[in-house]
């Protein structure tokens, strides 16, 4: 009989610190606020609870970045105490998010639930995130994985922030979006996304433990990041044949005002992390043999120099969006204060996150791996977050054909949305097969659950930044 | 199968049975292999993902349209014809559906019986080896005092009640086999999968979605029309399709949201509502306010809510007053429609309706029509003024009742209202398949929450004069049972603590 436990080894003894109290009075603030939001009044625009309601929304957005930072600081110090910090910081960001949500249902008489446009999905989606994943802490004992996961709560947050005034408040929503279902559709979606991003950030864990190469990790990432960058310049290169004059434009214009106005030098600057990227991918797959072994060298430089370029880019085009406004004639123009498409953003900043953890990845993966339990149970516990990501996926799937069937005469009309929700369904349909009849697991499990999280993201996000279709409510236009 | 020695074949015909069913084994062989249902799944996926890049002419004539306009018909042919603008329906695409369907119920029917041996497997008597494998401990019980109940309050604590299912003079078996429902979790899935598709396919040949009509408040319909495709010059298709009863539109509302700063109206719908009454037979079968999400459903087809049409001429409502008489009476009439007025020569029309007249000295005024005094022959009436000739033509507003009087003509006319009559636009579908795709859809979620969140356990305490000994099998979940393993040895050691485990 083998002593494994599905939890991991308990803390040491020498911290004899009261994390549960503080756990318990996180969920008893959350509920206090909501009760106080709650009986504050809705009358006046914006009314006293709707700003409370927004309140605690922003002060969750700081702690989840708070946390972030601290699973960042345990990720490259590998002290328990800061995962604790970061894991109390997720629980009391949850609690505040709660509050917010349950505060702002109330504002429409909980006849609209608070996922009815683009900046509110945003708001859901992060906290069923921050809901799973302290779920699963729970569940696991572990916190390695919040460095992974938090920080998409934290951009979907900070890309909710950025909306545009108008939509941050309580939409008018479309006949179409007036049913019941709009609640437990979305509900099933935001879980399922939220368990496979923790499959995602287990499946990453698995791999730093089981051994595998930091510079394989790193290469694959750079050419993650590339392919990123090149997807949505390709816009303006096919549709314009102006790449790289075009190029500064994708960032900082554009699209929704009549005259496009680049940020000076921004592009220039994605471009060459763009092909930073590209090289320190090119490098480590261009060394694979004995003879040119050396090449591989080079890659984690020019990741980090792409890593900087794509930094500077970044501060460029956010000084650049500090001192742009919206169209005051059109505000039903602009979705983001920053003049910015919502998803263009969302992956720059994605991406730029992404490489900051492969950095740090690289450069403590010894310290991390030591620090985290066998490689096993990590495998283990990826696998489980697909399997309630896979039924919940399902459901998704059922309940929007059901609502589609009653609002849009069909329950399946091959829309981008449906479709890519489909070939979600589809991929982890593959890992499970692979899993329990094939016998795969270890590597090539997270492989496939490294990669289906990238398909999750398009079906979230992608989707709507490429391609149009009938799930038009959290377009930007 | 082969034929039998009796009846000697020749050569020829007897090696092709053999041939055939060889070529049936690989077949067989190929069919069932999970990795090609895995390759599928795969490239369905991958399939899939064309469709939603080249934007696709499926519900959408337009797209269709674009296309034949921008190719010229020739080459929209073509893609046409490739599958390149309706993937989902090419014949490629359900060619892959149909063989992912062929390996799900090749594979389905090739592991029943090793399946249905698992689920069915009743082992209450184990094997010896059962109590040897890594999931079991064996214990020397040096208190003579235990009884078997308390043994067996122990093991339905952590394995549910046990069966005691040998029990001779020196031995008895607790057993307990939990969650073999588990094993028909993919039997579900598969069957569900299979179900749906079935649905799919009789609402294809069987049914419609994409059935239109417009009916006008007051009036009924028992015909529709079902938009079948678009010809190659870009021409939409459609075919008439009559229903077996009639619709009648009897009333049509449109509900726009308030600006919630300002209190305006403005042009965000909040409601679109139809009360249809159904006509079956002469009478009235059925009366009800559809909504967006909210469609009648009657006699196997579906009526949504989907569009509405305003009627071009409204009916205005006027009152009207004789100059200098209190004498007043109501007048209905149509724009463009002349009407004449007692003790007078010239005749009057409305010419126009703004449903919210607006100057942009004065602001809005709310809604408005203009009258034009026209001759016998139709020309419009005019006089002299400062040596022009002006046409006669006033406004009348319906916020503003005494506006007309200080024109000071033979007539005063005020503005009670103006009723515009409204289409509804209806999407017709008719899917006999629809619940077959439910049926199949709660298959699919109830097999996965089996096969998913239940794991086959099987656990055998036995205990004997001299100790006790515990085996178990688990085939999924294994960490999970092994932790409950682990708790129960504890407990039990907790329980009987002169028990002393024997390392096996």
């Amino acid at each position: 009989m083998s002593e494994a436990t599905l939890t991991a080894s308990p803390p040491r003894p020498e911290i004899q610190f009261p994390w549960k109290i503080l756990s318990a009075l996180a969920a008893v603030a959350g509920i206090a606020l909501t009760a106080y939001g709650a009986a504050l009044s809705k009358e006046g625009v914006p009314s006293a609870r709707f700003e409370w309601s927004s309140g605690l929304l922003s002060a969750a957005a700081f702690i989840y970045l708070g946390a972030f930072a601290l699973y960042l600081v345990h990720l490259a110090r590998g002290s328990d105490l800061f995962s604790r910090l970061g894991s109390l910081a997720t629980q009391a960001g949850l609690a505040l998010h709660t509050a917010g949500l349950l505060v702002r249902w109330t504002l429409s008489g909980l006849s609209q639930p608070p996922w009815t446009n683009l900046y509110e999905s945003l708001v859901y989606f992060a906290w069923g995130i921050a809901a799973v994943y302290v779920f699963f802490e729970w569940r696991t004992g572990n916190r390695a994985a919040g460095a992974f996961v938090i920080p998409t709560a934290v951009l979907m947050m900070g890309l909710a922030a950025l909306s545009a005034s108008h939509s941050k408040e309580i939409p008018q929503i479309m006949p179409a979006l007036q049913s019941g279902w709009i609640k437990i559709h979305v509900t099933f979606a935001c879980i399922a996304y939220a368990a496979f991003l923790v499959a995602f950030g287990f499946a990453i864990l698995y791999l730093v433990k089981d051994g595998v190469r930091s510079a394989f990790l790193l290469a694959v990432y750079s050419a993650f990041a590339a392919v990123t960058f090149l997807s949505y310049g390709l816009g303006d290169v096919l549709l314009h044949a102006e790449f790289p004059l075009k190029w500064p434009t994708i960032i900082g214009t554009g699209e929704l005002l009549s005259a496009p106005k680049p940020v000076p030098y921004a592009g220039q600057f994605f471009l060459v992390a763009f092909l930073l990227y590209g090289t320190a991918a090119g490098l480590y797959f261009a060394g694979k043999s004995e003879a040119r072994k050396r090449l591989q060298d080079f890659g984690p430089p020019a990741f980090l120099a792409a890593f900087l370029a794509h930094t500077a880019g970044m501060i460029l085009a956010a000084r650049h969006a500090a001192t742009t406004h919206p169209i005051p004639m059109r505000p039903e123009m602009t979705l983001l204060q920053w003049d910015v498409n919502a998803y263009v953003l969302a992956l720059t900043v994605l991406v730029w996150m992404g490489s900051l953890l492969t950095i740090l990845l690289d450069w403590r993966a010894a310290k991390l791996s030591e620090g985290l339990p066998r490689a096993k149970l990590l495998d283990e516990w990826s696998y489980r977050a697909v399997l309630i990501g896979l039924p919940l996926m399902t459901l998704n799937l059922i309940t929007g054909a059901i609502w589609a069937n009653n609002a849009w005469g069909s329950y399946w009309s091959w829309d981008p949305k449906e479709t890519w929700a489909l070939i979600t369904w589809l991929v982890y349909a593959a890992y499970i097969h692979t899993r329990i009849v094939a016998g795969w697991s270890g590597r090539k499990s997270a492989a496939i659950a490294v990669a289906g999280f990238g398909v999750v993201l398009f079906t979230y996000l992608g989707v709507n930044l490429f391609l149009s279709g009938l799930h038009s409510y959290g377009s930007p236009q | 199968m082969t034929s039998t020695p009796e009846t000697p074949a020749p050569a020829a015909t007897r090696e092709t049975p053999a041939a055939l069913a060889r070529l049936g084994d690989a077949l067989w062989q190929i069919l069932t292999n999970v990795k090609l249902g895995v390759f599928w799944l795969l490239l369905l996926a991958t399939l899939s993902i064309i469709g939603t890049i080249i934007p696709q002419t499926t519900g959408s004539i337009e797209t269709l349209q674009g296309y034949v306009a921008r190719l010229g018909p020739e080459r929209a042919d073509l893609y046409n014809r490739l599958g390149l603008l309706d993937v989902y329906h090419s014949w490629w695409f359900l060619a892959v559906l149909v063989l992912m369907c062929t390996s799900i119920a090749a594979v389905s029917i090739d592991r029943w019986p090793r399946i249905h041996g698992e689920f069915s497997s009743d082992e209450p008597v184990p094997p010896p080896q059962r109590f040897g494998g890594p999931l079991s401990k064996k214990w020397t019980l040096l208190s003579a005092h235990t009884r078997l109940s308390d043994f067996q309050a122990l093991f339905s604590r952590f394995f549910g009640a046990p069966q005691i299912s040998h029990v001779g003079e020196k031995e008895a078996v607790l057993y307990s086999n939990r969650g073999r429902w588990t094993r028909m979790g993919v039997y579900f899935v598969h069957v569900g999968i299979l179900t749906t598709s079935a649905g799919a396919v009789l609402g294809k040949f069987w049914g419609f979605t994409n059935g239109q009509t417009y009916i006008r408040e007051g009036s009924s319909s028992d015909s529709i029309v079902i938009l079948s495709g678009v010809s190659p010059q870009g021409e939409v298709l459609t075919r008439p399709h009559e229903l077996p009863f009639a619709v009648r539109c009897d009333d049509f509302e449109v509900q726009f949201y308030d600006d919630p700063k300002t209190g305006e109206k403005t042009r965000n719908p909040s409601l679109f509502r139809s009360r249809l009454t159904i006509l079956d037979g002469g009478r009235e079968a059925m009366t009800r306010d559809i909504f967006v999400n909210d469609p009648l459903r009657y006699g196997g087809y579906t009526f949504y809510q989907a569009s509405y049409d305003e009627e071009q001429e409204p009916l205005v409502r006027l009152a009207v007053q004789t100059a200098g008489t209190d004498e007043r009476f109501p007048l209905i009439t149509k724009i463009n429609e002349p009407f004449q007025l007692a003790g007078e020569k010239l005749r009057y029309v409305v010419r126009g309706y703004e449903e919210n007249f607006e100057i942009p000295e004065a602001g809005v005024l709310g809604p408005a029509v203009g009258i034009e005094m026209i001759q016998e022959d139709g020309t419009p009436a005019t006089v002299k003024e400062e040596g022009k000739e002006r046409p006669l033509r006033f406004l009348v507003f319906q916020d503003y009742p005494d506006f007309d009087a200080r024109r000071e003509g033979r007539h005063i006319f005020r503005l009670e209202s103006v009723e515009k009559k409204f289409s509804t636009g209806l999407q017709v579908a008719k899917d006999p398949g629809v619940w077959v795709v439910w049926t199949g859809s709660a298959l699919m979620v109830f097999g996965m929450a089996l096969a998913f969140f239940l794991s086959h356990q099987k656990s055998w305490l036995k205990i004997t004069a001299e100790g006790a000994a515990f085996g178990g099998v688990v085939h999924k979940h294994r960490l999970a049972y092994e932790n409950k393993v682990a708790a129960f040895f504890e407990a039990l050691e907790k329980e009987f603590p002169a028990a002393r485990g024997i390392e096996t």
